[in-house]
């Protein structure tokens, strides 16, 4: 056969005619066609060649069967469910795909062995630990076979020291970060040898992404390597090297910062007794009054420690130096400074002229060093200045410090105003799912808006984004009566929320189906 | 009607309309529901109320909506509703608007009947003519043969890797094969074409092709002398067709309870025009037979065939030296779901018999492309390293063949190295797997979906 496909490619004329085998049956069937030119007798020895390779097919032996997976010991879910978390793998809402995991896992269920392959595909440690216990047996024994489907046995630890170590050597940029962020949480200090080796190769840029890595784990053996990138060209890069090094308070620019800022504030406990607490309450300084003085010139050494002189169009330069200096301190310094709580130290700050920018350094401060403490009370003295814009900066780092509880109070109170424009941003910060409260103010503001007779473009695309939030959010008992809403009447601005509604009830839909297919 | 969501999901003429028919499941949309022996109806609230209705038996639907789409959305709706929730579809007595249509059907299907019986019973318009005009055309289809024939012997002489890449003389060869009347070898000329340094064993494979294709040149020559259905087989390889008429008037018919085990749909280039394969074998005769449908854009394919179901049925074949092709010719009521390997007791199942009943029909007749494949209870496997993504299927005596294509991950998920039944097209090299039986519940492989 290898003889005339040869013959074939490269041609009689070059090959000549292959030599046929006169014991061969196929060869004595061309030889029956009589006299015929060589072309001919080559075109016919191929056609019975080739369907005697077809017909003459061998199956091949030994090869290993593998090991059947072991039996499973959750009952499986029902088909309707099963057809859905297809769906949902093949969607884009990945938090309601995290939500039917989620109740399937509490009601001990598994998913059928078809759909495991696109839900392993996925590669979304967000669902994990509840995807784990779903996929069963069968997702153990797909995982075993299939390297890139790990994650859904191991879970983030997946990708070995060796691996990650190969993927900071070799990676895309994308990937070399993940890769130092996910060492610096389990091995910190190889995290930092990786980056003092790659230091002076590297451009401005990466070098503060790499620093900000050091974020996680931080301690004061990461000293050295951030106070020589407090000398760094770029003034990026020692900014984010002075931030690191605030938070280390053994360390030289902790005590500088610490020195600095404590020239700025001082504060005066209230006074005690009967009589003083009347005197103070009748004051209003009953949480004790605080003296800010902002630095008067910026001292140019402050330069070396991350400080910025110049102020953006709008912001008075001595509030600017301010809200930085107080940055650089761990909001605990005061507590203990003071003896006073966070409580009192930020209802003190709000009497004083300064308080815009000491509400600010010390949400900065507090972000960085995750204060808790300080968190609540900072928050609800931003929402009483009514401060929009701050509060949209707050949220997406605040919340996730706050009690739930507390978030959701508040973020009710917001949504009870009304205006969606004012949600921006906050919402999709608040945890889920919804407090019922909250739930039930966001449905009132959506009713009155659904009818509302005056809505401008803005409140429309405001509430196009906030229907996207609150559609996995809202818990399933509260949504009902959202289900059967009326759509808006054609000829009303709320037409224009036509599409958005119709996905938003569609996700509830979904939603509700997932919710009834896991109840016991 | 115990559909699944996959089952529905074939029916639906395209992505879009699939997605807009799971919106339009919701409970909430409908009123008036109902079902009885021969439909389920309901009225969908869209952008007005709709009356839809789905016929039993054949899962025809009809909708009093203005889509272009068949079926429309809120068709596939009641079909998903009813295979989610089908508490909500309670028995009762059909109102007229389904009664009327039901009593339609009946009447446009028996007035079919009779035409086609007229059409059968009619002497040929003027057999002097139509002899004519048979003779005519196998002058022009000898002709162009004669002139492939000599191109190919060119070929061969200078060598086919001397033609150089992307160069037009194939389809130059199929469109003068076309102008001949012979539009079976101009496409085989054209898959040719497709074939040089299109991998490492294209040699191999061009050979193959070629070779096939002189066997057909010869045996064109010498159609008189040939078996009628042997020669029945090279008039449908070179481009001759047998209208359904014809196959109804005097093809062999078969009855039995179908089982659909396999289904591939394929669109041309733009989509324009979707070819529908279906793999049929009879749960008792293990008959295997292959329905061809096509459709126009998003039309539907006139006969609703599901993969996974099993239809009782008489099917026609076209006349063939090993016939496969085929046709409904009368399907009574409705599709239920497939649970067991059907012809079970028509033979060995292994891949040892699959090769040796292969090898017996290409000695009835040597062009055939894709051979219908049942394998009972055979185990998937990797076949090399996981990022290579090849499968293979191993028997219980240990035989072992290659899957076609990669990525059966989902075929290896549902055995979890358990055997099971496997049904797929056998082309001599490898097997494309389109349906496997795990647990008594089927899963369609190759997607019976449409093209999003």
């Amino acid at each position: 056969m290898k003889a005339l496909v040869d013959a074939a490619l490269v041609g009689l004329a070059r090959a000549g005619t292959p030599p046929a085998d006169p014991d061969d049956a196929g060869e004595r069937l061309v030889a029956r066609a009589g006299e015929i030119s060589a072309e001919k007798a080559l075109l016919v020895r191929l056609g019975v060649q080739a369907v005697r390779a077809r017909a003459g097919t061998v199956a091949a032996v030994g090869a290993e069967r593998p090991k059947a997976a072991a039996p499973e010991t959750r009952p499986l879910c029902s088909p309707a469910l099963a057809a859905i978390v297809a769906d949902l793998c093949a969607g884009k809402n990945k938090a309601i795909l995290a939500e039917a995991l989620l109740r399937m896992d509490q009601r001990g269920l598994r998913l059928p062995p078809q759909v495991l392959p696109a839900l392993a595909e996925l590669r979304a440690p967000a669902l994990l630990p509840a995807v784990t216990q779903v996929a069963g047996e069968r997702g153990r024994w797909l995982a075993e076979h299939n390297p890139e489907w790990r994650w859904l046995i191991d879970g983030v630890a997946a990708v070995s020291l060796a691996e990650r170590k190969r993927a900071w050597e070799e990676g895309t940029p994308d990937a070399r970060m993940s890769a130092l962020r996910a060492t610096r949480l389990t091995e910190p200090g190889e995290a930092r040898s990786w980056i003092e080796s790659a230091w002076k190769a590297e451009k401005a840029t990466l070098r503060e992404e790499m620093l900000a890595a050091l974020s996680a784990n931080l301690s004061a053996s990461d000293q050295p390597l951030l106070e020589q990138a407090l000398a760094d060209r770029a003034a990026g890069v020692r900014a984010a090297a002075a931030k690191l090094l605030a938070r280390i308070e053994t360390s030289p620019l902790a005590a500088r910062a610490r020195a600095r800022a404590d020239e700025t504030l001082a504060y005066t406990a209230p006074a005690t007794g009967l009589f003083g607490a009347l005197k103070s309450r009748l004051a209003g300084t009953s949480h004790g009054t605080l003296a800010v003085s902002p630095p008067a010139a910026f001292t140019p050494a402050w330069a070396d420690d991350g400080l910025l002189e110049k102020p953006p169009a709008g912001t008075g330069e001595r509030a600017f130096w301010l809200r930085q200096i107080l940055s650089l301190v761990p909001p605990a310094h005061w507590e203990r400074r003071f003896a006073a709580t966070p409580e009192s130290l930020v209802n003190a700050a709000v009497k004083t002229e300064w308080a815009e920018p000491v509400l600010a350094g010390w949400t900065d401060a507090t972000v960085r060093n995750e204060a808790r403490t300080w968190a609540n009370h900072l928050w609800t003295a931003r929402v009483a200045r009514e401060e929009p814009e701050a509060l949209r900066e707050l949220a997406a780092i605040i919340f996730p410090m706050m009690d739930a509880a507390v978030v959701h109070e508040t973020a009710a109170e917001i949504v009870g105003g009304g205006n969606p424009q004012a949600w921006n941003g906050i919402l999709a910060a608040v945890p889920r799912p919804w407090s019922r409260a909250l739930a039930d103010a966001f449905a009132k503001a959506l009713m009155r808006a659904s009818t509302s007779t005056q809505l401008g473009w803005q409140e429309v695309s405001a509430w196009r984004a906030a229907l996207d939030i609150a559609a996995p959010a809202l818990p399933i008992a509260t949504v009902d009566h959202l289900l059967v809403l009326d759509p808006p009447a054609p000829d009303t601005p709320a037409a224009a929320l036509r599409n958005a509604l119709d996905a938003f009830r569609s996700v509830l839909a979904v939603r509700k189906r997932i919710d009834q297919e896991t109840r016991p | 009607v115990p559909l699944s969501a996959d089952q529905i999901a074939a029916l639906a003429p395209d992505a879009k309309a699939l997605a807009a028919g799971k919106q339009s499941a919701a409970p909430r949309l409908w009123g008036a529901l109902g079902r009885s022996e021969a439909a389920i109806w309901g009225e969908c609230t869209g952008s007005a109320v709709y009356q839809v209705r789905v016929a039993l038996d054949d899962l025809v639907a009809k909708c009093s909506c203005p889509s272009r789409k068949f079926p429309c959305k809120h068709s596939l709706g009641l079909l998903f509703l009813a295979a989610e929730s089908p508490g909500r579809i309670p028995a009762g007595t059909a109102p007229d608007w389904v009664t009327e249509w039901l009593g339609k059907r009946n009447e446009s299907a028996e007035r079919k009947k009779q035409r086609a019986e007229k059409t059968a019973d009619a002497a040929p318009p003027d057999p002097e003519q139509q002899a004519k005009r048979a003779e005519k055309r196998l002058a022009r289809v000898l002709a162009g043969v004669e002139a492939l024939e000599l191109w190919l012997g060119d070929l061969v002489r200078t060598g086919v890797a001397s033609v150089p890449p992307g160069d037009g003389v194939w389809s130059t060869q199929a469109a003068r094969l076309v102008d001949a009347q012979a539009s079976g070898l101009a496409s085989r000329v054209r898959r040719l074409g497709y074939l040089p340094r299109s991998g490492s064993d294209w040699g191999e494979r061009f050979a193959d092709g070629l070779g096939h294709l002189a066997l057909l040149v010869q045996a064109v020559r010498r159609l008189d002398a040939l078996d009628a259905p042997l020669a029945a087989d090279v008039r449908a390889a070179v481009g001759w067709t047998v209208d359904r008429d014809e196959v109804l008037a005097s093809g062999e018919r078969v009855s039995d309870e179908w089982a659909i085990v396999g289904q591939m749909v394929t669109a041309d280039d733009d989509e324009r025009f979707r070819t529908q394969r279906s793999w049929l074998r009879g749960m008792r005769g293990g008959r295997d037979a292959l329905v061809l449908q096509f459709a126009a854009g998003t039309a539907p394919f006139p006969e609703a065939l599901l993969p996974g179901m099993v239809l009782d049925a008489e099917m026609a074949f076209w006349p063939s030296a090993h016939p496969l092709r085929a046709l409904v010719s009368e399907r009574r009521g409705e599709m239920k779901p497939l649970t067991s390997r059907p012809g079970a007791s028509a033979g060995p199942a292994g891949i040892d018999g699959l090769l040796e009943r292969y090898a017996r029909a290409l000695g009835r007749q040597p062009w055939i492309e894709r051979f219908p494949a049942t394998l009972g209870a055979v185990v998937p496997a990797l076949a090399g390293d996981p990022a290579g993504e090849r499968f293979q299927v191993i028997d219980t005596d240990g035989r072992v063949v290659p899957l076609a294509g990669s990525a059966h991950w989902k075929l290896f998920a549902i055995s979890g190295g358990h055997p099971i039944d496997l049904f797929g097209e056998w082309d001599g090299r490898s097997l494309l797997p389109l349906g496997a039986l795990a647990e008594g519940g089927y899963h369609a492989l190759t997607s019976g979906e449409p093209a999003a």
